[in-house]
């Protein structure tokens, strides 16, 4: 199947579209961020679990971005905690708990990560959700997604997705 | 409101293909563009109301990410739409991609087949396989007459992601 790939980040919109602030007619852009999309299937472990391999980072986060949704299809239930991460560099840099920290996937179906899935992370580290790569060095540079399982267990299996805006690159204001 | 039209799939990012191991570098950071079709179900009969087809098409080797309904006029009470495509049977023994509750106004996001076996169907949202699919949809209701529930079908998907592992 054919591709359309751009460097991005994607806006659609148009510069001079017509509007009104308070009574006063102007002109400006009512340009938006497409919303993209990463996948990769996982599976239970007792160790990272996603990559396996520096050669095997299929989910990496352009810099700059914010992370708009983190859900994982599960097909098959889990008994262990799932956390998830981000790395940089190569792969040897990471924060296992960077994004999610715990999240439970007992039921089958379609598991979003929520607030009570964040409220228990490092200080700090929710604002990678607003800017990916404001928490460690090197500020402004791309994002490897990890999974990580403290232990083992039942085999566990599903679908890990993260929503993201390119490059929408917000300044931390908590 | 002209339109940009691409076969697709959009994808975006600074690097397309992985040369190394080093992030920033050479590591491929191209994401997908997610898609979005909508469609407006109506309830049209308390209980088992014939199959209607939606105008949503899914592309062949499509990740659904999320279905949800924006109802505006409720179903009442245990009104369900059953979201099919043409290869999913009806009756007793019928299978869907989702089931949607549409009991009460509100948006709703389908979240789990809790209580309900369809688990062949969820790995359909995982690949939704090699040909296009077409959506349907039944309506199960207990809603006393006029039966006048209306609600915004939303389906979200990744075309072509080809998850196949």
């Amino acid at each position: 199947m054919s591709r359309s790939t751009f460097s991005g980040p994607v806006q659609v919109g148009i510069d001079d579209a017509p509007f009104s602030e308070n009574t006063v007619a102007k002109i400006g852009p009512n340009r938006g961020f497409a919303k993209m999309v990463q996948s990769a299937p996982i599976t239970q472990s007792g160790t990272i679990r996603y990559p396996t391999s520096a050669t095997d980072m299929t989910m990496v986060i352009p810099a700059l971005s914010t992370i708009t949704r983190i859900s994982v299809l599960v097909t098959t239930a889990w008994d262990q905690v799932l956390d998830i991460g981000q790395a940089w560099g190569e792969l040897g840099d990471r924060d296992t708990n960077d994004l999610v920290n715990d999240l439970v996937l007992t039921t089958l179906g379609v598991v979003v990560v929520g607030p009570g899935d964040t409220d228990n992370l490092a200080t700090d580290d929710i604002n990678n959700w607003m800017n990916n790569s404001s928490t460690n060095s090197p500020y402004g540079g791309d994002r490897c997604i990890t999974a990580f399982t403290a232990s083992g267990g039942s085999a566990g299996v599903g679908v890990l997705t993260v929503e993201y805006s390119q490059a929408v690159d917000l300044e931390a204001i908590a | 409101m002209p339109t940009t039209t691409f076969s697709g799939p959009v994808k975006a990012g600074g690097i397309s293909t992985s040369t190394g191991t080093t992030l920033s570098e050479n590591v491929a950071n191209q994401g997908f563009g997610k898609m979005v079709q909508v469609y407006e179900l109506e309830e049209t009969a308390a209980t088992r109301a014939a199959r209607t087809y939606t105008d949503i098409v899914i592309p062949a080797n499509s990740q659904i990410t999320r279905m949800a309904v924006l109802v505006t006029s409720a179903f009442g009470t245990d009104g369900y739409a059953y979201i099919k495509d043409s290869t999913m049977s009806g009756g007793t023994s019928d299978t869907s991609l989702a089931v949607m509750n549409c009991s009460s106004l509100g948006l709703t996001d389908f979240v789990n087949y809790a209580g309900i076996v369809y688990e062949a169907q969820f790995l359909l949202w995982k690949d939704t396989g090699a040909s296009d699919r077409h959506l349907d949809y039944e309506v199960r209701a207990a809603s006393a007459t006029p039966d006048t529930g209306r609600a915004t079908l939303i389906v979200e998907y990744v075309q072509n992601n080809n998850l196949t592992e």
